[in-house]
């Protein structure tokens, strides 16, 4: 399960271009991630040029890290350019508390 | 997992939107204040723009941003449309096609011409009649309510939308700039990092709205995508002036337009890549790249002659069952073929349609007024055909414009009409088409071609040359001189290239020409290429194949004629001789003649001639194979084809023997 709170010391670094027209090198590298690590840390560069396809595909890491019993999540809460995305694509009005808890780092109690 | 390139991608659907955009300047010079038109061009416009600046190319974006821009002036009825703004953005569209080709050229002194020349179209030098009045109250944006209104929006944009270049959170965007929005993403769709295609769009979203804007400007947001989406729009209420939300004091603009007007800000804006032609049948077409229809066609060739060796082991079988099986095997290769046939059939309106813009241009170069017209575009041809002829035919259209037509006032004391008139047709007739560019022009002077003829010693001076055959001179190498060369017309594809390509092609050239009312060439090019159907039949002990496309009627020639014509080789045929080939002789099989040979009449246009062969075996379904380097130089044969048997078959090159069976006729004839 995923635990974002264990801060691993190095994470899987993502490049600086995280849109559609890297998407599928990212989506390789999110798998072969799962495929040599675990947990699964992701750090994502604060001025990264970030669209909704890498919105997408860090769902998608979450659904697989939850299917396969992986532990995945960000190796700090979302800022920058990932958090004014994430407000864009209203992710932020939709979220869950497990979800806050997932991009935001935000334990919320119950 | 297989993942289409987005760049790749981009630039398919880019060179989709230049077709769109190209057609709708050509088509709006018929009539220059066509609201249709004019909005299809800015869309088009808009949507390049975006899918660039999507793709990451900027300087595309940029670039196509003034045009666009230049455009919804029009669009606006700020500016009036003009030839001149037409042939400005017509030129830089060909500069925008460079970009996408090259997005790190270094062409910038070129687009900033072009963006001079833009300006100035669009009455910044204050061109002469270009600003007009400005729209009608009826035609403006519906101005805002005084009341503000909540409306509930549900929306999915197809899957496709982001690999097209549609950017939703650019929609998004647009949304909130229509007042209050509250946007909840649903992502129940997105599945699992190994099943998830990374360019598809998963996520779907619930809006509400709150706005002093009109529907249609929420209609405005979805404009691009409106046909391939779902949407659900719902107004909930209707309310007094609210917090937070501004009431606008001017009209609103819808917000496709405020894209527009904001200048080079929204690199990342809307952008939809949704081409009209589409008209929401996306979902019933699958997008295939060429070679892989080559290479599916070359397995069904294979396929053609495996079944033609099983059929002819099932032949010589008494196993009944191998029989039906091999029936069986041989209808559906057949059908197959068939199918794969269809496939690779396009309408040859995907040809013509580039001649408009060719046309256009020659027309401002050269000061004639040219009408161009087009019949039977959408006759079929297969793909390889229409790729092939391109170029030739583009050389055909120039040689009309450039040495046929007249300028207007020539054509006015001719006693013609100002504008001269070019027609590119199509037809099928049998298993070719004809292609035909004709002229009403002055036609080709034969005193000159024969001039030149005679200067470039083609002909002897004084030699008797029948019109079809003094015509046909122009098609010959280095007939064109340089005193004959323009801009136009010169370009390094001659006559004889033309000729040529057209013969590779297993075409003819038929030429007519009236002085003083003009040409016709016509083209006549087999459907397909890659495979025919043909007549097998024997010479000595050699199969060859005759392409049945060309075969008028087999004769029976008993060996008492044949004896009886006395090396003359003619055969009289219901009142006309043909002249014959005697394959045997040729071919030097060094065999008897059997008793009862045949003749097999075959023909292209006019000209016929008779192939005398030993036996006719019977038709056959011809894969045609390519003759190896080696055997570059044979000219009597166009190609090979493996039989059942596993043997090759040479195909008989017809165009060449006819070729030769009229210069032994002429031969004859001037012996006397």
């Amino acid at each position: 399960m995923s635990d974002p709170q264990t801060i691993q010391p190095h994470g899987t670094v993502l490049p600086p271009s995280l849109s559609i027209r890297n998407a599928t090198t990212v989506r390789d590298l999110l798998q072969a991630a799962f495929e040599s690590t675990d947990p699964v840390m992701l750090s994502v560069p604060d001025d990264a040029d970030i669209d909704l396809s890498f919105l997408q595909l860090v769902e998608a890491a979450r659904r697989h890290a939850e299917l396969n019993g992986r532990a995945f999540g960000l190796q700090k809460p979302a800022m920058g350019n990932l958090l004014s995305t994430l407000e864009r694509a209203g992710f932020i009005t939709a979220m869950t508390p497990r979800d806050r808890e997932f991009w935001l780092h935000r334990k919320e109690q119950q | 997992m297989t993942t289409l390139d987005p760049i790749q991608v981009f630039r398919t659907e880019a060179a989709e939107l230049f077709e769109q955009i190209e057609g709708g300047l050509l088509d709006l010079l018929h009539d220059l204040s066509n609201q249709d038109q004019i909005d299809a061009v800015f869309r088009g416009l808009h949507t390049l723009k975006g899918s660039g600046a999507m793709f990451g190319f900027e300087a595309l974006a940029a670039f196509t941003h003034h045009c666009e821009t230049a455009f919804d002036r029009v669009r606006k009825g700020e500016v009036s449309a003009s030839a001149e703004l037409v042939a400005c953005v017509l030129a830089a569209q060909d500069h925008m096609k460079a970009l996408v080709d090259r997005p790190n050229g270094d062409n910038a002194e070129e687009g900033d011409r072009l963006l001079a020349e833009l300006q100035a179209a669009v009455g910044g030098q204050g061109g002469s009649g270009t600003v007009v009045t400005p729209p009608l109250a009826a035609n403006a944006p519906v101005a805002a309510d005084t009341a503000a209104t909540t409306w509930k929006l549900s929306f999915r944009l197809p899957s496709n939308a982001m690999a097209n270049g549609t950017n939703p959170l650019g929609l998004l965007d647009e949304l909130r700039e229509l007042g209050t929005c509250e946007i909840r993403a649903d992502l129940s769709k997105v599945p699992g990092l190994n099943q998830i295609e990374p360019a598809d769009l998963y996520v779907s979203w619930q809006v509400t709205l709150t706005t002093y804007q009109p529907r249609s400007a929420i209609d405005d947001v979805f404009i691009f995508v409106m046909d391939e989406m779902e949407l659900q729009i719902e107004q909930q209420s209707s309310t007094a002036p609210i917090a937070g939300v501004k009431a606008p004091d001017t009209p609103a603009a819808p917000a496709a337009e405020k894209a527009v007007m904001e200048p080079q800000a929204r690199a990342e804006a809307s952008t939809p890549a949704v081409a009209e032609a589409k008209n929401g049948k996306a979902a019933e077409n699958v997008r295939v790249p060429a070679e892989r229809l080559d290479e599916l066609m070359d397995r069904v060739g294979e396929l053609v002659i495996a079944q033609s060796r099983l059929s002819q082991l099932a032949g010589s079988s008494v196993d009944i069952q191998l029989r039906a099986v091999s029936e069986d095997v041989e209808r559906l290769s057949g059908e197959l073929r068939d199918t794969m046939m269809v496939l690779r059939m396009v309408p040859v309106t995907q040809l013509f349609s580039r001649f408009r813009r060719l046309v256009h241009d020659l027309a401002r170069e050269t000061g004639k007024m040219i009408e161009l017209e087009f019949e039977g575009e959408t006759t079929e041809v297969d793909k390889t055909v229409i790729e092939r002829l391109a170029d030739p035919l583009v050389h055909l259209v120039r040689n009309s414009i450039d040495h046929g037509l007249e300028l207007p006032d020539e054509r006015i004391a001719a006693g013609k009409d100002r504008s001269g008139r070019v027609l590119l047709s199509a037809r099928q007739s049998g298993g070719e088409v004809i292609i035909t560019i004709k002229d009403d022009g002055r036609g080709i002077n034969r005193e000159r071609v024969r001039a030149k003829a005679e200067a470039s010693g083609l002909v002897q001076p004084g030699q008797q040359l029948m019109d079809q055959e003094l015509l046909q001179l122009i098609f010959q190498p280095g007939f064109s001189t340089a005193a004959q060369v323009t801009n136009l017309s010169g370009r390094g594809v001659g006559m004889d290239v033309v000729k040529k390509t057209v013969e590779a092609l297993r075409g003819v050239i038929d030429i007519r020409s009236e002085p003083g009312k003009g040409s016709e060439i016509s083209l006549r090019i087999p459907l397909t290429l890659a495979i025919i159907d043909g007549l097998l039949v024997r010479v000595g002990s050699g199969n060859y194949v005759i392409p049945l496309s060309a075969v008028e009627e087999c004769l029976e020639l008993s060996l008492e004629e044949d004896l009886r014509s006395r090396g003359r080789s003619f055969i009289s045929l219901r009142d006309s001789l043909v002249p014959y080939l005697r394959l045997r002789d040729l071919f030097r099989t060094g065999t008897a003649p059997d008793p009862y040979q045949k003749v097999v009449v075959i023909s292209t246009g006019d000209e016929r001639i008779g192939l005398v062969v030993d036996q006719i075996i019977g038709d056959h379904q011809t894969v045609i194979k390519s003759m190896s380097k080696l055997h570059h130089d044979v000219v009597t044969f166009s190609g090979a084809t493996i039989l059942g048997d596993g043997s090759v078959a040479l195909i008989l090159d017809v165009i060449h023997l006819i070729n030769v069976g009229q210069q032994q006729e002429a031969q004859l004839r001037a012996a006397g």
